[in-house]
């Protein structure tokens, strides 16, 4: 009787090292869950973290595109002597001399002027609300857009009548056109109310009066201090270099000039850098998650010492035994990567939903997340499955 | 398969553990041919666990040679041995081994497990081991579910599925009443008839007086061998 050179092996089909891996995590459910469970939290702070961060950045980038990027705000710098310079009174006109130039629209401070919403209000309630001289230009070149109400004509800017931030209408209590308001002593009549600007957040806290009017009743001098612009894309660049020597050829170094979709995008920036550091601390949890593993794949080998010594009894090699502990651990790690991947894209789902935005989890992500949770597994099996390995059957048995 | 072929060989086996060295086991020699009977006798502590263990390779001898089937155990590596275990051996304990969460069925058929035979060819295998020890219609209790002759009678199902020409049984009937005991030896006197060589190791020397070859062990040294 001598062993079958076909059968002269100890051999364990994959499909039954699968079925091992998977009795032994059922053997004790509620140890599993809770051990799985460091797992799948750091998977799903990963994966949601990820998730939110490139839903609103899809947002955020679907907003630029529609804002455009191809607005700069020119507005008065410091003067050598360090005294806030002015642009001079025909910049406007300078401006729309640039090639490439399509569309110009200013404001003019009126430091001196308050609104009110009647002649019965404390004067010193001005509510941080700014009083601007503006021309009909305004409103398209910033991309602004009206809540409600009728935007400045050629002829009402003349007359005694104002457009609202959205910021402004509130704190006046404004909340149609038509209304009434006291700017500068004077009641004006209320045309329209804006929406929220992205591009220029600094008219939502404005007052606007037509120029002429403003000239005339205000004491608006004419010079603006704002410019807002809007070429080609093709010329930003170039227009950007030209308008300080343009509006100002005596001193340019008076004006300045700034682009407020890159401000849009450092903010998009600042949430990258934020977003890594709660990759970093998902990270950790998933470390975390790793050494709970390794801890309960430990009791587990502990605990089950006479099984190792059956199997090898019946017939299973030491490369059988850590196969077996090995798959065990690499289950139960993706159990929780499972779980977390489900969680985090559900949390991903919640946050796009809640604030308006386009879900969005790239499916590279979501089959990395599951690949890091089965490397974490199979290194927190590595030491007990190899312990379970070099168990003595005899000592095993006798257990 | 010729009866008078040498199955077990023991040359001067020796086995001594730790530092300084305990010797269990000193210089026991014998042979038994396939398709005997027999008892292993002896009080605890004589070294007849020792002797089990090293024929079943789950140990190995500090000294002498123990062949299984023609192979030599002293040299074989690891995977080797398993593999003669898989095969060639099978393996009876007093406490049964079976695993409580899984039926009776599913408890034979993992003695098949690392032959890597597919599993619904090891279901049926089973079934077949049951109906041998007449436990045909309880396949599908658990362990908790039958009593305990009826647990060890799972135990030698699942030690005979791959029909292993050497059954190594240690105190088969130790944890059982008498009548229990006495089944159980009847299966095992049942297996014998069919061609398997069994070895049983047992403190009861009225259990062995129905073997038709005794050995005894006391000190671990070879004290009688009816066969010689």
């Amino acid at each position: 009787m001598t062993l079958d050179p076909e059968e002269s092996r100890s051999h364990l089909r994959q499909e039954d090292l699968l079925r091992l891996g998977w009795q032994g995590l059922r053997a004790h459910p509620v140890r599993a869950t809770l051990s799985a469970l460091g797992i799948a939290i750091g998977i799903a702070a990963m994966i949601a973290v990820i998730g939110i961060s490139l839903s609103s950045q899809a947002k955020i980038q679907e907003r630029l595109a529609s804002l455009g990027t191809n607005l700069l705000t020119v507005s008065a710098g410091k003067s050598f002597s360090g005294d806030s310079a002015e642009l001079p009174v025909d910049s406007p006109e300078r401006l729309q001399r640039i090639e490439g130039i399509e569309q110009v629209g200013w404001v003019g401070d009126l430091p001196e002027v308050a609104a009110y919403r009647s002649s019965y209000i404390d004067p010193g309630s001005t509510n941080g609300l700014n009083v601007a001289a503006t021309d009909t230009g305004l409103l398209s070149a910033t991309s602004s857009e009206l809540h409600s109400g009728s935007w400045f004509n050629d002829a009402n800017k003349q007359y005694p009548t104002t457009v609202l931030g959205t910021t402004a209408a509130k704190r006046l209590g404004v909340v149609s056109p038509g209304s009434m308001v006291n700017i500068g002593g004077q009641n004006h009549t209320v045309l329209g109310i804006l929406k929220p600007s992205a591009l220029a957040p600094e008219l939502d806290t404005s007052v606007l009066v037509g120029a002429p009017h403003a000239a005339e009743r205000l004491g608006f001098t004419g010079s603006p201090t704002t410019l807002y612009e809007r070429s080609t894309d093709a010329s930003v660049e170039s227009v950007r270099e030209l308008i300080p020597a343009t509006i100002n050829p005596k001193s340019p170094n008076e004006v300045s000039v700034s682009r407020p979709s890159d401000s849009l995008a450092a903010q998009h920036a600042i949430d990258t850098a934020l977003t890594g550091m709660l990759v970093g601390v998902g990270s950790i949890a998933l470390l975390v998650g790793g050494i709970g593993v390794a801890n309960t794949m430990v009791i587990t080998v502990l605990e089950r010492q006479r099984e190792i010594g059956l199997r090898r009894a019946l017939g299973a090699t030491r490369a059988h035994v850590r196969k077996q502990f090995l798959m065990e651990a690499v289950m139960l790690a993706t159990y929780g990567g499972t779980a977390g991947l489900v969680l985090g894209v559900g949390c991903t789902v919640a946050v796009s939903l809640i604030n308006g935005w386009t879900p969005t989890v790239p499916p590279l992500i979501a089959a990395l997340g599951v690949a890091v949770t089965i490397l974490v597994g199979a290194i927190a099996g590595m030491l007990p499955a190899m312990k379970a390995a070099k168990v003595s059957p005899t000592e095993a048995l006798a257990a | 398969m010729t009866p008078d072929l040498p199955l077990l060989t023991l040359n001067s086996v020796s086995r001594q553990y730790g530092s300084p060295p305990t010797t269990a086991l000193d210089d026991v020699s014998f042979t038994v041919n396939s398709g005997e009977m027999v008892a292993i006798t002896g009080p605890s502590g004589s070294g007849k666990s020792t002797l089990l263990n090293l024929v079943g390779t789950l140990d190995r001898a500090s000294d002498g040679e123990i062949t299984i089937a023609g192979h030599r155990v002293s040299a074989a590596s690891d995977a080797k041995l398993s593999a003669l275990r898989a095969h060639l051996i099978g393996f009876v304990f007093q406490q049964y081994h079976l695993e409580d969460a899984q039926t009776a069925a599913d408890n034979v058929a993992t003695g098949l497990l690392y032959t890597g035979m597919p599993l619904r060819e090891r279901r049926a295998r089973a079934r077949e081991a049951l109906d041998r020890v007449g436990l045909g219609d309880r396949a599908h209790h658990t362990p908790r579910q039958l009593s305990g002759g009826q647990r060890q009678r799972v135990a030698i199902a699942r030690a005979v599925v791959g029909d292993p020409p050497l059954l190594l049984a240690d105190e088969p009937t130790g944890a059982l009443d008498t009548r229990s005991g006495a089944q159980v030896v009847d299966i095992l006197k049942d297996l014998n008839r069919t061609g398997t060589t069994v070895l049983v190791i047992t403190h009861d020397r009225e259990l062995a007086a129905g073997f038709p070859r005794q050995i005894s062990i006391r000190d671990g040294v070879l004290e009688s061998d009816t066969q010689q």
